[in-house]
C-alpha cells in the first residue's frame, strides 16, 4: 500500500462527526428528528451511501476491493463505535450518575438515593421508545409498533450469549 | 485486513476462555488491557522486528493500516461490553414484547427495582475507580472526572440536554 489519495478516505470519519454536530445544532431550531438516535439512523445510511458513491467514482478504477473492504470496516466500526459513545450520553446510567456528581447535583448516598427513582427513569424509556415510534400507548397498556428494537434485542441476546457465554 | 480480524477473534476467543475461570471485578480495566494494551504492545513488538531485522514479512505501512482497523475493531468491542453484560433497561422492555402483544405499564415499572437499576451501577462505580465513597459522601475519582467532563463538553457541543440515564 502506498500512501496516496486513498487516504483521503479516513477523511469520512471527523467529517460524519462534524456532521453530526451540525444536523444536531439545526434540529435545535427545527425540530425535525424526535430523538438524537433518530439523527444517527438516517446520517448512518447517509455515510454508507456517501463512502459507496465516492469510491465508486473516484477510487474504483485505480483500487481493488481490497481498499473498499477495509474502509468499509474501519468507517462501520467507527460509527457503531461513535453511535455507542452517544447512547452512552443518552441513556447509561453510570454517566449520568457521574454527571450528576460532576454537576453537584448530589454529594451524597442518602442525596443519591433521594434523587433518583426508578419510576421516572423507566416513564423516560417508554417516552422515547414511543417517540421512536418503537411503542404506542392505550390506556396505560403498551404495544409493539415497529420490530426494529425487537430485532436488535434479540440480536444483543445472541451476541451476549457468544461474548461472555451467558443469557 | 483478514489478519487483522483473525487477531481480532483469537482474541475474543482468549477473552471467552478467561472469562469462564476468571471472574473480572473492573470492566474497564480488563477490556483496555485484553484488547488495547496488550495487542498494541504486541504491534510495537512486530514494528521493532521488521526494523531492527531483515525479517520483512509486513511493510510498516501496512502495519500501520492494520493497527489502525484493529484500533477501530477493539473500540467496537469495548463500547460495546458495558452495554451487553446487563441487559440494559430499554431492550428488557422490548423484550416483555417477545410472546405478548401488549403489557401494562404497571408490569412493566414492576420489572425493575431501584436497588438493580442505580445502587449496582454505583458500585461499579467505585469498582471501577470512577467514584469514591467515604462515610456517606460521594466523590468522583479523577479518571470519573474526567469522564464526565468530556461526556458534559460533548453533550454542549451538540448542543443537547444531558441525558435522563
Amino acid at each position: 500500500m502506498d500512501l496516496d489519495k486513498i487516504n483521503l478516505l479516513f477523511l469520512i470519519i471527523p467529517a460524519v462527526v462534524t456532521l453530526h454536530i451540525v444536523i444536531s445544532q439545526l434540529n435545535k431550531i427545527l425540530v425535525i428528528f424526535n430523538t438524537g438516535q433518530e439523527i444517527l439512523y438516517y446520517l448512518f445510511f447517509l455515510t454508507n451511501l456517501f463512502f459507496v458513491l465516492i469510491f465508486n467514482l473516484y477510487f474504483y478504477d485505480e483500487y481493488n476491493l481490497s481498499y473498499f473492504f477495509y474502509f468499509f470496516f474501519l468507517i462501520n466500526l467507527f460509527y457503531y463505535s461513535y453511535f455507542q459513545f452517544y447512547n452512552m450520553s443518552e441513556t447509561a446510567r453510570r454517566i449520568r450518575i457521574l454527571i450528576m456528581i460532576k454537576t453537584n447535583k448530589f454529594f451524597s448516598v442518602r442525596d443519591f438515593k433521594k434523587n433518583y427513582n426508578s419510576y421516572t427513569q423507566i416513564q423516560s424509556r417508554l417516552s422515547r421508545l414511543e417517540k421512536m415510534h418503537q411503542l404506542f400507548k392505550v390506556n396505560n397498556f403498551y404495544f409493539l409498533k415497529s420490530n426494529v428494537i425487537m430485532y436488535v434485542a434479540k440480536l444483543f441476546v445472541f451476541v451476549k450469549s457468544i461474548l461472555l457465554g451467558k443469557k | 485486513m483478514l489478519i487483522v480480524i483473525l487477531v481480532f477473534l483469537i482474541n475474543i476467543s482468549v477473552n471467552y476462555l478467561y472469562l469462564k475461570k476468571n471472574k473480572i471485578n473492573s470492566e474497564i480495566k480488563h477490556y483496555t488491557l485484553f484488547f488495547m494494551i496488550i495487542p498494541l504492545a504486541i504491534y510495537l513488538f512486530i514494528a521493532i522486528l521488521i526494523n531492527q531485522t531483515t525479517l520483512i514479512f509486513i511493510s510498516n505501512l501496512e502495519l500501520l493500516y492494520s493497527i489502525i482497523l484493529y484500533i477501530f475493531f477493539a473500540l467496537a468491542l469495548i463500547m460495546t461490553v458495558p452495554a451487553i453484560n446487563i441487559t440494559p433497561p430499554t431492550l428488557r422492555i422490548i423484550l416483555m414484547f417477545k410472546n405478548r402483544k401488549k403489557v401494562h405499564k404497571k408490569e412493566i415499572l414492576k420489572l425493575f427495582s431501584r436497588t438493580e437499576l442505580f445502587d449496582s451501577r454505583l458500585k461499579l462505580l467505585v469498582t471501577d475507580n470512577l467514584t469514591k465513597i467515604k462515610g456517606d459522601k460521594i466523590y468522583l475519582t479523577k479518571y470519573g472526572n474526567l469522564i464526565a467532563l468530556i461526556f458534559i463538553i460533548y453533550k454542549k457541543i451538540i448542543g443537547e440536554a444531558i441525558g435522563s440515564g
